[in-house]
Formats: structure tokens, sequence, C-alpha cells
């Protein structure tokens, strides 16, 4: 409930602050484009409910393209990072290549992905992907690396073989870490699939939505996409929470 | 009644080190223990002289850099499941339940879970099976260990400093459940500990180690151990007092 009240407060005031935009901005710019660019909220919640059944095609889709970049990526950096950072010699070899290629922005490889895995949705999910996997895969290896030693002892100490201590130990360990990062991950994902649906126009997905009303100079209509997109994400945050408060029991039980 | 020979603990002219090249520490070296089985023995030594790596030694946790540690005989190459360490926190996982904790040896083991539940009622721990680590009490804790311990029904077990973080009223609480345990089941226990009266109150024989490289310097025998009244007898002063003397 007092989470639900959280929430409720967050939302008037993100809405009050997006009023005295939209009442301030005419008054501030010149430009008589300037002054429509922020539209006052009720209008883009109208106009987002108008057009829900339009929007609709585009928030599914571009929900599925994260969702799979989610589980693609931490199908791929949980065990990568999980390794990396409790085998000290894999972590000595490999973490000068992960330093390495982090900072690169994975937006750049779009074109190759492009190629790889043609026009269709394979290559914006392997960019969502490419953009989650090294959050994972960092935060996963750091938490990995720093597993309690007493906590490795007492289950080494009972007899577990390695596969058994990932099992009991290491993973668990790190779980409120992996989950931090895929919901780190979920805004640069959603960065992530603007681009890519915007570079080679897509038939579905909320950056085209917002790309075209944009090119239309319907800025209702794209604050509109924009919502979508927040709500979209927000759906995401949620149920990573969800997610959080079902495996991680033991961090939530007061 | 246990084979006194299946719970017997030997260090054979064992040296002890942790780190590689430079960085390499010898905290002992060339040490002759022998505990018979069913015997209850406590080392005690100054911080650094290797007691706990004697420990990791013994349940197959470290190698020795020379010599031999063995448990029942066997040279304690890896863990095994009739010897059980019992950490000074007791070890327990946090995203796990007491139940899950207590009977984790035997998950590991392939053992029956349920063999956990005799223990979890003898330390009186059956209502709280459902909580996590952490919203136990100190002593709550380390009863949680001593039952997972005691759930693969261990020959010989072997403790770090267990009581090390609790108050001075859990602390008594607990040094009576391991005596009672010990007299009852008659396993081989090593203890290692920093507090002289815990020693004497828990240890047939008391090894006093010296600093790195540790060497024993003295055995005290303490052979009243368990006896009637032992904690507020004169006797029971009197060995505290003769350990203090070694110790200074």
């Amino acid at each position: 409930m007092n989470q639900l009240k959280a929430y409720l407060l967050g939302l008037g005031v993100l809405l009050l602050l997006w009023w005295l935009a939209s009442a301030t901005f005419p008054a501030l710019f010149a430009n008589a484009l300037a002054r429509k660019v922020v539209p006052p909220p009720w209008e883009v919640l109208t106009t987002l409910v108008n057009e829900w059944p339009r929007v609709w095609p585009h928030f599914v889709t571009s929900g599925l393209r994260v969702l799979w970049g989610l589980l693609f990526s931490l199908a791929i950096a949980v065990p990568a990072g999980l390794v990396i950072g409790f085998e000290r010699t894999l972590n000595r070899l490999l973490s000068p290549l992960i330093y390495l290629t982090y900072p690169v922005p994975k937006v750049v490889f779009l074109p190759i992905l492009f190629v790889l895995f043609n026009l269709g949705d394979g290559s914006r999910i392997a960019l969502i992907t490419l953009v989650m996997s090294f959050q994972i895969l960092l935060s996963t290896r750091d938490a990995a690396q720093h597993v309690a030693a007493n906590h490795v002892l007492s289950v080494r100490s009972a007899g577990a073989n390695r596969l058994q201590l990932y099992r009991h130990v290491v993973f668990p360990a790190s779980l409120p870490a992996i989950l931090t990062a895929a919901r780190v991950s979920i805004g640069l994902a959603f960065a992530a699939l603007y681009l890519a649906e915007t570079f080679v126009k897509p038939r579905y997905g909320l950056g085209r939505y917002l790309n075209e009303a944009y090119s239309l100079n319907g800025y209702t209509r794209m604050m509109a996409g924009i919502v979508a997109m927040g709500l979209l994400g927000f759906l995401f945050y949620l149920a990573l929470d969800a997610l959080e408060r079902l495996l991680c029991r033991w961090k939530y039980r007061a | 009644m246990r084979s006194n020979d299946a719970g017997r603990v030997c260090l054979e002219r064992v040296s002890l080190a942790y780190g590689k090249g430079r960085a390499k520490t010898t905290v002992c070296e060339a040490l002759d223990l022998d505990v018979a089985g069913g015997e209850s023995v406590a080392l005690i030594g100054p911080s650094g002289c290797g007691k706990t790596s004697i420990l990791h030694a013994l349940c197959g946790l470290l190698k020795p850099q020379q010599g031999v540690a063995s448990v029942g005989g066997v040279p304690a190459h890896k863990p095994r499941r009739d010897v059980a360490l019992i950490l000074q926190d007791a070890g327990l996982l946090p995203w796990k339940t007491v139940w899950q904790n207590a009977s984790l040896g035997l998950q590991l083991a392939g053992l029956p879970l349920e063999r956990a539940k005799p223990h979890l009622e003898e330390l009186h721990l059956a209502p709280l099976v459902q909580r996590y680590p952490f919203e136990l009490s100190g002593g709550q804790r380390q009863r949680v260990g001593i039952a997972r311990a005691l759930a693969t029904d261990p020959s010989v077990l072997l403790m770090d400093e267990p009581l090390a973080n609790l108050d001075a009223f859990t602390k008594e609480h607990i040094q009576d459940v391991f005596l009672a345990l010990w007299q009852r089941r008659q396993h081989t226990q090593v203890l290692v500990t920093h507090d002289l009266e815990e020693a004497v109150f828990l240890g047939q024989r008391i090894v006093v180690l010296s600093a790195p490289p540790a060497g024993i310097v003295a055995v005290l025998d303490n052979p009243q151990v368990g006896g009637p009244h032992w904690r507020n007898s004169d006797a029971f002063y009197a060995q505290v007092q003769a350990l203090r003397k070694v110790l200074v």
C-alpha cells in the first residue's frame, strides 16, 4: 500500500512539473514551434487514450523485443559473469577484454547486426541483448567476485562440488546484484530500442511511432508515444521488482 | 558407541602455509598432534598461529606443505561427510531458511533431508524452521550451525571459535549444548578458541600453540571436563589459572 502511495505521489509530481513546463514554455520561447513542443499532460493523455488501438501493436512489439533481449542477455551474461567473477584465473584473463569493450557504445554495431541478422526483429533483439549483456555481465562478475568467503568455506567444508558451490552460494549471493543490473539495463535497452526502431523502420515499434509523429510535427502524438514507452519501461521495472521479491525473499522478510 | 579409530585425528610433522611466492606465510611447522577417537581437545594460542589452518587441513580444505593430516587413519585430501566444521558465525547462508541450512549437508550428499529433523528438535529449533538467519538471535544461529553439522552424523566435529561473537550468557548456554552433545554422542571434538574458560570447560586436553610459525608450547591435561558442577568448581578455576600462567 505504501508502495502504491509512493508511485501515485511520484506520478502527481511528474504531472505537476509537466504542466508547469507546458504552461511556461509559450512565454519563454518566441519560436512558435518551441511553444508547442511540450503540450499539457491532459491533452497528451487524452490523445494516448484515443490513439491506444493504434499504439497497442507498437507497444506490444517493442515490449516483446525488450523482453527477448532481457531473456537472452540474462541467459548469456549471468553464467558468464558468475564464472568469470568466481574463477580468479578466468577473471584475470578476461577482465581486460571486458574493460576494453565495455565503453564502446553498442549501438554502433547496429549496421553490422542488420547484416548478420537481417532487417527483421533478430537484429533489433540482438542489439538490445548486446547492450543489456554488458551491464549484467559486469555486475554479475563483480558480485561473484565478492561472495563472502565464509559462505564458500561453509559449503565447501560440507562437501560441495564446484557445481553445488555455484548453485547454493555463488548464484544466490549474486542474484540481488543481477536483478539490479537488469533494472539498470532496462533504461539502456529502451535507448537502444528507439534507435533500432528508427534506423531502418520496422512495421511496428514505439520508436517508429514516435519518429512518425515527430516528422509530422505531431508533438502531442509524439509525447503520447513517449508516455507509452515510459509505461512499458515501468511495467518492466514492476516485473523485475516482483521477481526480486519472489526470488530474494530473505532480503524482504520483516 | 563409536569406533575410536574412526574419529582419531592426527597431524604428523605437518607444516601449513598460505599465499604463494613472496607472499607465502608459514603458519605452523612440523606440528604433531594425536587426538584419540571420542576425545575433546581445545587449541589455544595467539592470533595468526595457524589454529584455523589446522582445522582446514583436517577437513581437507588446505593441503599441508609437508606432513600428513588424517582423520580415522585416512589422509584428509578432501572434505568428508564424517568430518564437520562449525564456523565462528555458524556459516549460515542468508538466502536459505533454518530448515534449508540445517539440511544442506544432507542435500549435498544426496541423503534424506528428514535426518536433520531430530537435531533441530533436540536444539529447540523446530518452531523456527521457516525463518531466515537474519530473523534469528546469535545463539539461535549458532544452534542451527550445530544442527547442520550434526545432521550428517559426523565422527569428528571441528569448531573454529564458534562462540566468539556471542554474549556471555548465550556463550555459556551453547557451551553447555556442546558439552552435552559430546558426552552423549562421543564424537571427537577439536575446538579452536581464544577464550581460556571455554578451553577449560570443553577440552579434555588443552594444546597451547606458539606464535607463527606455530609449534606446541604446552599441553594441559584437563580430565575432569564434564564432571558435576564443573563450571563452578574450584578445580575449574584452578585449571583456568594454570592455563593463564602457561600463556602469559
